[in-house]
Formats: C-alpha cells, sequence, structure tokens
C-alpha cells in the first residue's frame, strides 16, 4: 500500500528516476467491442483525432489502448483516482512517432507528482499490439524561474545607490 | 428523487419502493453485463458482492465493455468522476455507481 500523499511522487523515488509501464491487447477483443458497442465504444475510449488516425482499425487501437494503459501504469492512479481513456491521448507527431497528451485526471496525476513529459512506444503485429510507455520523475520545482530571476538581478542592478 | 402527486400521504413502504427497485435493477444489470463482458473466471451470477473481481480476472478493456452494457440496460451514463479502479472492483460498488450514474 502507498503511503503517497497528494503532490509528491512515491515516497522512494527521487528526482531523475524513471517511470517505465508496459501493456498488450488484442486486435481481436477490439474487434468484437466495436462489433458489440460500435461507435459508443470507440467515442468512449478514443479522442476524434485518435480514431482519424487510426482510422478505425482493430489493431491500430489496440496499440492505442494498449499505450493509453503504459500510459496509466507511469502515472500510478489510486484506487480512488478518476482517469477517463479520453485522459490519455495518443497522437502522432510531425513525423508518425507517438506522442502522448494528458488531459483531465491524468494530467493532475502528472502534475500531483511532479512528472517530466510521458513518452510512448507501439507496436502491432499479427493481432497483437504491446506498448511502453516512460518518463522521469522531476520532483517539486525548487527556487525562482528563470524569469523571475532576471526581473531580481535587473532591479537590483538597476536601483540608484 | 421525484415522485407522483397522492391524495394520500405516501408510506414509508411506498416512498422506499423506487429505489429498492433501482437497486434490484442495477444489481441485475451489472451481473448481466459482468456475465457477458466481464471475462471472470468464476460465475458472474454467483460472485459474493465484495469480492475483486480483478483477482477474477477482470480487465481494463472488459471494463470498458462491463460500464456500456450497464448503461446500455440501465439508460444511463457513468460520469468521468466515477471511472476509477474501486468503481470497478466489486459488484457492490459497480451496482452503487450504477444506480448513482445520470439518468
Amino acid at each position: 500500500m502507498s503511503a503517497r500523499t497528494s503532490g509528491s511522487p512515491e515516497p522512494r523515488e527521487r528526482r531523475g528516476d524513471l517511470r517505465l509501464g508496459c501493456d498488450v491487447a488484442s486486435a481481436d477483443d477490439v474487434a468484437a467491442s466495436i462489433a458489440s458497442f460500435g461507435d459508443r465504444w470507440l467515442d468512449r475510449v478514443f479522442t476524434p483525432v485518435e480514431r482519424r488516425e487510426s482510422h478505425d482499425d482493430p489493431a491500430r487501437l489496440a496499440a492505442r489502448f494498449a499505450g493509453k494503459e503504459a500510459v496509466l501504469k507511469v502515472l500510478r492512479p489510486r484506487p480512488t483516482d478518476a482517469v477517463a481513456p479520453h485522459d490519455v491521448a495518443i497522437v502522432h507527431d510531425d513525423r508518425g512517432a507517438p506522442t502522448v497528451e494528458l488531459s483531465g485526471g491524468a494530467s493532475r496525476l502528472a502534475d500531483d507528482q511532479h512528472l517530466g513529459r510521458v513518452v510512448v512506444s507501439l507496436s502491432h503485429e499479427r493481432g497483437v499490439a504491446l506498448a511502453t510507455a516512460a518518463c522521469r520523475v522531476q520532483g517539486p520545482r525548487r527556487g525562482l524561474s528563470l524569469g523571475v530571476t532576471l526581473r531580481l538581478w535587473i532591479t537590483r542592478t538597476m536601483r540608484p545607490r | 428523487m421525484d415522485y407522483p402527486n397522492h391524495a394520500t400521504p405516501l408510506t414509508d413502504d411506498a416512498v422506499d419502493q423506487p429505489g429498492a427497485t433501482a437497486v434490484a435493477a442495477a444489481h441485475d444489470a451489472v451481473r448481466r453485463a459482468l456475465s457477458q463482458y466481464g471475462g471472470l473466471t468464476a460465475d458472474a451470477s454467483s460472485v459474493a458482492p465484495d469480492a475483486d473481481l480483478y483477482a477474477l480476472g477482470l480487465t481494463s478493456h472488459a471494463t470498458v465493455n462491463v460500464m456500456l452494457a450497464i448503461e446500455t440496460e440501465l439508460d444511463v451514463e457513468f460520469p468521468d468522476e466515477l471511472l476509477t479502479r474501486s468503481t470497478f472492483e466489486t459488484v457492490g460498488a459497480l451496482v452503487a455507481a450504477a444506480t448513482a450514474a445520470d439518468r
């Protein structure tokens, strides 16, 4: 049982530590869900961009589903933390690589635990999809931001003596 | 909850009945959804209300299917704040969530 309180990383984690998560999903299972529930299942799990980029193809959707779950393992929600499937979106960047977009409950989890950018890798072959996600623990911000530091320096430098 | 207007005061039994009926309907819907989509290693119709469904094989993929099946049968929608691991952990928790879901 974790003793983590809201707003802090896991007790034994240090700044710079790496978190990893992985998951597998089945294209057949995705196809079966689409057959049973159609657009309701697709729209409940995937964002419009994810659906468009996947062309509603079960194998590609399975890869994204595995990706969402792998990201969740990195975010480590507690049993009562609400995270909707839409809160973790996996979309392509300019080079076609998958990138993670967090919102809602997923974004709050990342902020509360001071996590860095979450990255993900997806693969699928012969109906089996695999995903791995990772991020670094950044720890709470310490000290002043660059902007505040500059303003302080300018104020002190320009002060009449 | 809104009740129809009555010429005579409602008895306790009459007041309790709508809530009890909703819980019973939710209970049936939850067990049917788990039987059809839960992929459990045990018979969903006889699983104890506090048994750990994840320990019985419920996967994250199956939770979405179970949720949609319950929503379809009860004509409700689980709001995002109910999409927690604990909501799907037991039959009892699912019944409570289904009863509390938006109509």
